[in-house]
């Protein structure tokens, strides 16, 4: 981290389409959709293909490493190591291609050797497979001990991701932001973590604790949360941490920053945009909740099954909201953000709209043509199942052709 | 909780949806809907011939996670034939005038494990006397159903009832045109009797007391819909017998409770499909407090459901029936269970009369 660039690259870089809108945006995402369908999810996850990382927990880990590592590169590092030019004057293919193996292999490193041969063999045995399965014992065989690994690195990611967006989002560099690019990136890394580690500490550990038979008590406290939560699961927490993280998302993205950034004092302003996002996470997914037993016809309740099992309905509301996720970024990344005219209020009521709309069609796609090319079996709330590892592989797809490749072939650097 | 609250009052009325304090937490749609009347039996035998459908938890799961994981088709797993047994389960049913009706569930796995476990049960001559009423098909997962041959053999002319969801594979079984290397099953005996394929909108009432509802569920191993038998024993009131219960226990008995006119809760049996690999989740202790709340009297469990769940649902006061000692007398014991402080499963030859 060299040089001394204060502009970050991706509010430098400029887009243009190399052909008109709508059809470039349409071009670009038809690419994606046929390269992370046919291709990409065939080959890595589907049942039915070659890899099979969907077992299911293992691939939605991966998936969710490889956004957080990307989120640390673009969002906290600005792509350091890689200098400024190389991002402006590369091939946008071989450039993509490069960030892209980059950020996967460290996702590789991090989940394989961190998580698997290091945290979890020399402390937290929970975090690693293989450390769980040498160590034996009543349950720990060959598929639970790494969906349960998985699991636990799930939602320690999840919390990484969701507190540095959170940071970055509410306080910006602060209060680092007169230090050097290396000092401030690397300090808000660090804080995301430390935040991290201590929300998993409260919301998710004791639940780990509990997945282990006799449950150990001494390891944790008993989930404190099953009054509300109608379950032990810390899925409960999972259900509010995404669609808050899904804010974040459109904070940055649809709303240009609004309407934290209304807020001139930066301390007022991370206070009250951490406030606001964890409330409004915790507001979204109660609501969803009825909204499902409206739709379902029948309310989860302790001990259900199916859409009945609270757990699967907290974790629905973050596959419904990670859904929203895709289809705003789709638009942001796509289809310019459109609309660009109107009061800003208007444009972010447009394409928040948009987002939820596209994200419910998507959904309805994902259900409806699952069964035909993911090897899904018809129907919701399959035990264990989840639509996360679709939905965040093509995210991380769609801002990687975005940031990576510069949205090739169908938009160009300006 | 209100939640807390429905679950207490499911259990305590039992009754008529509308007159129960259930009615302000169930969508106006379900409150509306007809109950249906399913009739009531005199008792119900259930026999186990088979709950061991792999021997060995490690193995089954090594086999899983070798070929991809818990999403991949079970047609596509080449599994450790020296570790599959099969799941059936033989129901004896008396009318309240008397007569009987006997109805077997699921046609196990290992064709040399399931003709074993025929014979030494009775069933198998039963069949072969055709003194066997209905072939049940729980759903179409491998240890319930990839032992077809061994049933159709001895009578390919039984009536059958099936989930309307099985896939192109299943219904090959079913023809006897199906053969596959790898998951190593097959069948070429084609079933010749009367075929009911029962959906999720209609519940099928096969004799007085005696019905099946099916639920269209995924489930793993690229698998969908499950059905139970659900009889309403004069007296006693409703009980379950199930495959694997994919469905959930509770969530069965809500829809029992919800739907079947003068629904009482009593008893279950079979496989419950909780930890079924003796592994732990922390959604299994909500089902321990949710079954507490639901008031059955006995609960006669085996298969899927766990023996770590079985035991602990037993020491937090659930009426988990105890079996025998006679699953020692077969000639392959799983490795989950003996040596226990109490035999917490109905296994093999274990007899629950309801």
């Amino acid at each position: 981290m060299t040089e001394n660039t204060e502009t970050r690259w991706l509010e430098e870089r400029q887009l243009k389409n190399v052909i008109p809108q709508p059809f470039s945006g349409l071009l670009n995402l038809a690419l994606i959709v046929v390269l992370s369908t046919l291709l990409f999810y065939y080959v890595f996850f589907s049942p039915a293909g070659y890899m099979r990382l969907y077992t299911p927990n293992l691939g939605v880990a991966l998936v969710i490493t490889i956004l957080m590592v990307i989120h640390w590169g673009m969002d906290c590092f600005d792509f350091w190591p890689f200098n400024r030019r190389f991002l402006k004057e590369t091939n946008p293919l071989v450039k993509g291609i490069v960030l892209l193996l980059f950020y996967v292999v460290i996702a590789l490193l991090v989940m394989f050797v961190l998580y698997n041969e290091v945290i979890g063999r020399l402390g937290p045995i929970f975090f690693s497979g293989p450390a769980l399965l040498a160590g034996g014992g009543l349950g720990q065989y060959a598929q639970t001990a790494r969906e349960n690994a998985s699991y636990a690195q799930i939602m320690m990611n999840t919390c990484i991701i969701f507190f540095t967006i959170l940071w970055l989002t509410s306080f910006g560099y602060a209060p680092w932001g007169k230090s050097g690019k290396t000092t401030r990136a690397f300090s808000v890394w660090i804080m995301g973590m430390f935040l991290a580690v201590i929300a998993f500490a409260l919301l998710f550990y004791p639940h780990i604790a509990y997945q282990f038979y006799p449950a150990q008590i001494f390891m944790a406290a008993s989930p404190w949360w099953s009054d509300w939560a109608m379950t032990i699961s810390s899925m409960f927490h999972f259900g509010w941490i995404v669609p808050a993280l899904v804010l974040l998302y459109w904070t940055n993205m649809l709303w240009e920053g609004r309407p934290f950034s209304l807020i001139g004092n930066p301390f007022w302003r991370g206070v009250v945009t951490i406030v606001v996002v964890v409330l409004a996470g915790i507001v979204i997914m109660f609501a969803s909740n009825r909204i499902m037993d409206w739709y379902f016809g029948t309310e989860a309740f302790e001990g259900g099954s199916m859409a009945e099992l609270p757990a699967w309905r907290w974790n629905h509301v973050a596959e419904m909201f990670m859904y929203m996720a895709v289809a705003g970024a789709v638009l942001y990344h796509y289809f310019d953000n459109w609309p660009k005219g109107f009061s800003l209020p208007v444009r972010a009521i447009i394409r928040t709209a948009i987002a939820m709309a596209g994200g419910l069609v998507m959904a309805w796609l994902y259900y409806a043509l699952g069964p035909v090319f993911l090897g899904t079996v018809p129907g919701i709330a399959q035990e264990g199942d989840t639509s996360l590892c679709w939905t965040v592989m093509f995210l991380i797809l769609v801002i990687a052709h975005g940031v990576f490749f510069d949205g090739f072939p169908f938009k160009k650097r300006a | 909780m209100e939640r807390r609250s429905f679950l207490k009052g499911l259990a305590v009325t039992g009754a008529a949806i509308g007159a129960s304090g259930v009615g302000p937490f169930i969508s106006k749609g379900l409150a509306d809907r007809k109950l249906e009347n399913i009739g009531e039996c005199k008792s119900v035998k259930v026999t186990c011939v088979s709950e061991t459908s792999w021997f060995d938890s490690p193995r089954m799961l090594q086999d899983i996670k070798d070929a991809g994981g818990a999403m991949v088709c079970h047609y596509d797993i080449p599994w450790t034939q020296s570790n599959i047994g099969g799941y059936v389960a033989l129901i004896e049913v008396e009318q309240l005038d008397g007569s009987k009706h006997t109805i077997q569930l699921d046609t196990g796995w290992e064709q040399g494990w399931t003709d074993y476990v025929l014979d030494k049960s009775g069933l198998g001559s039963m069949l072969d006397n055709k003194k066997v009423d209905v072939l049940v098909m729980s759903h179409e997962h491998e240890d319930h159903f990839f032992g077809l041959k061994s049933t159709l053999k001895r009578y390919p002319n039984i009536p059958m009832v099936i989930p309307n969801t099985f896939y192109p594979e299943g219904k090959s079984m079913l023809a006897g045109k199906y053969k596959n290397d790898k998951a190593k099953v097959n069948n070429d005996v084609p079933h010749k009797g009367e075929l009911v394929e029962v959906g999720p909108d209609k519940i099928y009432k096969m004799y007085p007391g005696v019905a099946v509802k099916m639920f269209d569920i995924p489930i793993m191993l690229r698998t969908r819909g499950e059905q139970c038998l659900i009889f309403n024993v004069k007296d006693k009131g409703v009980a379950t017998v199930t495959g694997c219960c994919h469905m959930g226990l509770l969530t069965m008995l809500n829809w029992a409770a919800r739907n079947i006119e003068g629904y009482k809760p009593y008893a279950c049996y079979g496989g419950l499909h909780i930890a079924a690999f003796e592994n732990w989740d922390p959604k299994f202790d909500d089902i321990i407090k949710g079954a507490k709340k639901m008031g059955l009297q006995k609960m006669g469990c085996n298969h899927c459901t766990g023996w770590i769940w079985a035991q602990k649902a037993r020491d937090m006061g659930l009426p988990i029936v105890l079996g025998t000692q006679k699953y020692k007398e077969y000639k392959k014991l799983p490795t989950t269970g003996p040596g226990a402080k109490e035999n917490v499963y109905l296994r093999n030859g274990d007899v629950m009369v309801l």
